[in-house]
């Protein structure tokens, strides 16, 4: 009974953020706020100094998108750079896929 | 009439007669695919051939091209070349051939190329800036391994 509580739960439980990526706007953002913000990357380059995120679009915003192997389920990568001193230099959310089409 | 002419005549009747049985139930019909048509499956929306002339050699970096493009589809060692690819419908008529049998049963097949693959390919120097761009596209159905094998075979600008 319980179980099937929690499961109902969980399916009725509308995906997204709309406040997920605010915090990319504001001053002196760390790697591991990232981190503790978004999870791990999808994927690292130059050394580590970029990194990147698959972002899909929920019913009440942004979220970051499980790995798959291409771009089904994702309409938006975002791409995070890091100074020597490990804070966010430079960030961008790059449209992938029409977010309008079906995953 | 000589009987071996009435038995070839009577041979090439029954060929004409399996032939038109065999054909009867298939129709090539043609087939709109909208202009707006969207990429396939999994593909990227954001790269096409005209992404190209946007990436100079000698100038255009890594890193500028995942900001502008995102994370590739291919990347080599040590990111030596990047990858990207696009598998899209095309958009106009083609053409698609139904079959209908009996007992009542129906199939189809698209007929010449209703789909297009793209690839863009970037080589990298030692230094992260771009030392060759090349882009390669087919026509085709299906469309797999289409391109060829050599991920950064095609980087030749």
């Amino acid at each position: 009974m319980l179980g099937a509580a929690c499961l109902a739960g969980c399916a009725a439980t509308p995906r997204g953020d709309p406040h997920l990526l605010d915090f990319l706007d504001g001053a002196g953002v760390t790697r591991a706020a990232a981190i503790a913000r978004l999870g791990p990357a999808y994927a690292t380059y130059e050394n580590g100094r970029v990194v990147a995120y698959l972002i899909d679009s929920g019913p009440l915003g942004p979220y970051v998108a499980p790995r798959r192997g291409d771009w089904r389920g994702v309409d938006r990568d975002l791409i995070l750079v890091f100074d020597a001193n490990d804070m966010l230099a430079q960030h961008r959310l790059i449209p992938i896929r029409d977010a309008s089409r079906t995953h | 009439m000589p009987a071996a002419l009435t038995e070839r005549a009577g041979r090439c009747g029954l060929a004409g007669a399996v032939l038109v049985l065999a054909l009867c139930g298939c129709i090539a019909l043609p087939v709109p695919v909208h202009q707006a048509a969207k990429t396939r499956g999994g593909s990227r929306d954001n790269v096409s051939a005209d992404s190209a002339p946007q990436i100079l050699i000698g100038q255009t970096t890594r890193l500028d091209l995942l900001l502008q493009f995102g994370e590739p589809d291919g990347r080599g060692a040590g990111d030596q070349w990047f990858t990207y690819r696009t598998h899209r419908d095309r958009a106009g008529w083609h053409w698609a051939l139904v079959v209908i049998g009996i007992p009542p049963t129906a199939g189809g097949a698209p007929l010449g190329n209703w789909q297009r693959v793209e690839r863009l390919t970037i080589r990298f120097d030692e230094r992260g800036v771009v030392a060759a761009v090349g882009f390669e596209g087919r026509n085709c159905t299906g469309c797999r391994n289409v391109l060829s094998a050599g991920e950064a075979a095609g980087a030749t600008r």
